[in-house]
């Protein structure tokens, strides 16, 4: 049998953890994909099934034989969807993701640790001569780019650069791009390159 | 106890009713409800305690006569009842108050909304009985709303048969659904609106009763009202119904008998009526727009709920394991984005919103609490306002226009 790409996956839950509040992977989404895969995130803990939703505040569901029955209590409307995969949830832990890369990219040092609910430092990167701290941002975002560059600067005590990872798409402003370091490409060792295909790299000169 | 009794115990009411009145109301019934009126105590204050004892002690022995004339009437207590009494008395040319106003007040702070309905039910029962079938249409907070697929469709229900067989075939519906025998269709037109009252049996109930000091069964099958609204300019059908799936099949039959195509309304039925969009787009920054010498005076947006609820690309909707309710005075996404400024409302879906509608009636203001629900619902406890608001929301792209006007823009 076929299955879509693992990194379409990985993507996938790297979007949805840039989003707030994380969002969770609804069981349609994980079908296309292959179930082996799927188990070895449920056992590293990326991923952790919820209880199938019993309602959404406004409609309340009940699986009978498989198909979702949808009630609005209000009108008392009813609606059959053939399986219940819309109540079938799973969520996202963003800190069993931070531990899944720092153990395939072999970095050290202290990490994973949150220094704010959007940034998670994941230890430092060691090649030859050259370390960085590696820290992964959700929301990285124009207005808050600044924000995030101080509290870094604030938490992490070091000489070394630090690699901030955003999980979205952004172009950094001309005042904060003015401080960061060029840094060589990090993909090189870093095992979890599947991780970071969709990334964007910066490092900041400390 | 009977609610329709009960919304008679009341201090306000036994307070201030008018005793004359209500002596015409209770004298057929005196000896069934053992209370004697000539015996009461002739101090005003006691003769009205009395009667207060008289409505709190009352039971099921109440003769059902009596029992329906203080439902009617209770119906019609409320100012919205009221208000569509006098509306009718003047088409009619009749003051219902006017034996009662005095020569020299325009005003008497007797005229409560109870006592014009009690008044009106004693003395204009015509009156009343139109009354209480438009109020019907004012009863159901949330109506089922669909559009018609074409506008090149004329109503025939003034057409011979049209109306019995409409009739019949509502009256099938409701006996195999609920095996009730009573089916009364009556039908109304008031400009570019067709009402159509259905009264209906509905499922069978059982209570256990006192009667007479000892326990009984009293097994009974209500009387509901279904509504039917077509509003011709914009080919729109909205129906009141206390079950969704009555709602549907009234909107089948209609379109069946008095449009001539039972499908006409099924396109419409996976449409989006109504959507929050522009809440969406604006965030904080929304407002809502109204006419500045309008009758709405003031819009505010009381309560959003937001989840991460999402169509997926099937088509169907992946539920969200979390929704946020967040409520203010004022401006709930303002509220919203000082206490979660990290959720950007245009990356969530607005489940709902409540708004709060000022409107100016009679030089004093009413608040209509209106509930919007995309894709297709909008709720709201008082209809009597209801195009005015409808019309609101239309300015604000919030509910989408109707095909007659987009027609009308495009032909511009």
């Amino acid at each position: 049998m076929k299955f879509a790409s693992a990194a379409g996956l990985i993507r996938l839950l790297l979007q949805q953890s840039d989003r707030h509040p994380i969002r969770s992977i609804g069981a349609a989404d994980l079908q296309p994909y292959d179930p082996r895969f799927v188990r070895t995130l449920r056992n590293l803990g990326v991923l952790t099934e919820r209880e199938d939703l019993r309602d959404d505040g406004a409609t309340v569901f009940q699986v009978d034989d498989d198909a979702l029955i949808v009630v609005d209590p209000e009108t008392g409307a009813c609606e059959r969807e053939g399986d219940a995969l819309d109540i079938r949830a799973f969520d996202i832990d963003i800190g069993a993701i931070c531990r899944a890369i720092r153990e395939q990219s072999g970095l050290v040092g202290p990490g994973p640790s949150a220094l704010s609910t959007r940034v998670w430092r994941l230890g430092r990167y060691v090649r030859q001569d050259r370390s960085a701290e590696i820290c992964l941002v959700r929301r990285l975002r124009e207005a808050t780019a600044q924000e995030v560059v101080d509290h870094v600067r604030g938490a992490i005590d070091t000489e070394a650069s630090v690699t901030l990872i955003s999980l979205g798409r952004i172009d950094l402003p001309a005042a904060v791009a003015r401080q960061l370091d060029a840094m060589p490409p990090v993909s090189g060792k870093l095992s979890a390159a599947l991780f970071f295909s969709n990334f964007q790299e910066g490092g900041i000169g400390q | 106890m009977p609610k329709r009794i009960r919304n008679f115990v009341d201090r306000a009411f036994s307070r201030t009713v008018d005793l004359e009145l209500l002596h015409r109301l209770l004298a057929p019934y005196l000896r069934h409800i053992d209370f004697d009126w000539d015996g009461l105590p002739e101090e005003d204050g006691e003769r009205r305690d009395a009667i207060f004892d008289l409505f709190a002690k009352a039971d099921m022995r109440f003769p059902a006569k009596l029992q329906f004339a203080l439902y009617n009437i209770s119906t019609l207590s409320t100012d919205a009842g009221a208000r569509i009494i006098q509306e009718i008395a003047s088409d009619a040319g009749t003051d219902v108050l006017a034996a009662f106003r005095a020569e020299d007040s325009a005003d008497d702070l007797r005229f409560t909304p109870r006592f014009i309905a009690l008044i009106t039910w004693l003395d204009h029962r015509p009156i009343f009985d139109r009354a209480l079938s438009a109020a019907a249409f004012l009863a159901h907070s949330t109506k089922l709303e669909r559009d018609a697929e074409r506008e090149d469709v004329d109503l025939r229900h003034h057409d011979a048969g049209v109306q019995d067989g409409f009739a019949e075939a509502a009256r099938l519906h409701f006996a195999s659904r609920y095996n009730g025998h009573y089916c009364e269709v009556r039908w109304f037109e008031e400009e570019d609106l067709l009402r159509v009252l259905i009264l209906h049996g509905s499922k069978a109930e059982t209570k256990n009763v006192d009667q007479e000091g000892t326990e009984d069964t009293l097994k009974f099958r209500e009387i509901v009202q279904s509504t039917i609204e077509y509003d011709q300019r914009r080919s729109s059908i909205a129906v009141g119904s206390k079950s969704a799936t009555d709602a549907k099949k009234l909107v089948k039959l209609f379109g069946d008998h008095v449009l001539g195509d039972g499908d006409i309304f099924e396109a419409s039925a996976k449409e989006e009526l109504y959507t929050l969009a522009p809440l969406q787009r604006r965030g904080a920054a929304f407002r809502f727009a109204f006419q500045p010498e309008g009758e709405i005076t003031h819009v505010a947006l009381r309560e959003v709920r937001v989840d991460e609820a999402q169509l997926t690309t099937t088509g169907r909707l992946r539920r969200s394991p979390w929704y946020l309710t967040l409520g203010d005075s004022e401006n709930a996404l303002r509220r919203l984005k000082d206490v979660a400024p990290e959720i950007d409302v245009a990356d969530v879906r607005i489940v709902h919103a409540k708004i709060d509608v000022t409107i100016e009636v009679d030089d004093s203001e009413i608040v209509v609490p209106v509930t919007i629900r995309p894709p297709r619902t909008v709720s709201m406890r008082d209809h009597s306002h209801e195009r005015l608001i409808l019309e609101m929301l239309e300015d604000n792209e919030i509910r989408k226009r109707r095909r007659t006007d987009q027609a009308a823009a495009a032909a511009e």
